[in-house]
């Protein structure tokens, strides 16, 4: 017979609910959050062509048309997070060499950068590039365990993102605050964040180092 | 040439005013409709004029306005669907596009997106039409 852990279905159920609400919030508001911003917009261009002029209005439009803007951002940061959340996942590896293309890696042995692991390698790539922006990023490659993840085989990537200032992983920052990190490089990597650790690693942060853990699959790339 | 006929189906009232506002800007000689009433799906679409280019909202009454286009489709060929969302995610872009829309697309935020979108699509050709701008 089979038979379900209650704290288990529980949790389950508030996931669920969690996942729900939060689509709610990011979707449905945006709808609301568009027709001040459009009106506001509409608004101003029915007094321009009157030829109406208002210093008080000009700075009242100007104001609602910049709460729209910051609000619409913040309202987009999480939507990312839902869909990351919603995402369909498919089994996905990348060798470590693909991944960190491009970046100056700094390998604790050298073979490192030939292991595989165990995510869709886009996932990791699109943090790293949001990350590092248009200049150069340092990446450090360690890999934990001998195998492959059964036998607690991870590759540890570690860098700085220079705007975090909160821990103790991106998603907490974000989501402590989406004044500050919606629409930032911290956003990208909370969604990265959601992505990988439903494909079993982690990312952790004790502001400005982040560290990206990544189960490693058996043996080396080719 | 007259160009296509436009139906808005969007059960949002201030979204539908204003995306007629917008239309009426960038093809004033357009023919368009619009319907907010949910109870009226499929059939103001399957029932809208000949070659029409409809409007049509994701959610529409809380449900999921995506379903309806199999049935669109089937009926009336010639009828082109853009699917409008405030927010929409890659998945239910193709799920909208597999299920027959033309386009699934998120609207925009600001009126000169709006202007370039509906610009896209309408072409050259078909900001013209008869002068009637209607609601129903």
């Amino acid at each position: 017979m089979l038979s379900i852990d209650p704290a288990t279905a529980q949790d389950e159920v508030q996931q669920a609910l969690l996942d729900s609400l939060l689509y709610s919030v990011s979707h449905d508001l945006r709808s609301p959050l568009l027709t001040m911003s459009l009106s506001a917009e509409l608004l101003e261009d029915a007094l321009a062509r009157a030829g109406v002029t208002s210093e008080g209005g000009t700075v009242a439009l100007s104001s609602l048309r910049q709460g729209a803007a910051d609000l619409d951002r913040m309202l987009q940061a999480l939507m990312q997070i839902s869909r990351a959340r919603r995402k369909v996942l498919e089994p996905a590896r990348g060798a470590l060499a693909l991944i960190l293309g491009g970046y100056h890696v700094t390998p604790e042995d050298s073979d490192a950068l030939r292991r595989v692991v165990l995510v869709d390698p886009l996932h990791v790539r699109d943090a790293l590039d949001a990350v590092a922006g248009e200049g150069p990023l340092a990446v450090r490659l360690s890999v934990e365990g001998v195998d492959d993840v059964a036998e607690g085989g991870r590759a540890r990537l570690e860098f700085e993102a220079a705007t975090l200032e909160h821990g103790p992983t991106p998603l907490h920052a974000l989501t402590g605050s989406l004044k500050q990190y919606a629409g930032t490089p911290i956003e990208a990597l909370a969604f990265a964040q959601v992505l990988i650790e439903r494909q079993g690693g982690a990312i952790e942060a004790d502001a400005p180092r982040v560290s990206i853990a990544l189960p490693l699959a058996g043996g080396t790339a080719s | 040439m007259p160009g296509r006929p436009i139906l808005i189906v969007d059960d949002d009232i201030d979204h539908a005013v204003i995306l007629r506002t917008v239309l009426a800007s960038v093809a004033p000689d357009a023919t368009t409709e619009v319907c907010t009433d949910p109870g009226r799906m499929p059939d103001v679409v399957i029932e809208s004029a000949t070659d029409a280019l409809v409007f049509m909202d994701r959610r529409l009454g809380g449900a999921d306005s995506i379903a309806y286009l199999d049935a669109v489709r089937e009926a009336r060929p010639d009828v082109r669907v853009v699917l409008l969302s405030s927010a929409l995610a890659e998945e239910d872009r193709m799920r909208a596009l597999d299920a027959g829309a033309s386009e699934a697309i998120e609207k925009p935020g600001t009126l000169a997106e709006w202007r370039a979108l509906l610009a896209r699509i309408l072409g050259p050709d078909e900001r013209s039409g008869d002068a009637a701008i209607r609601a129903s």
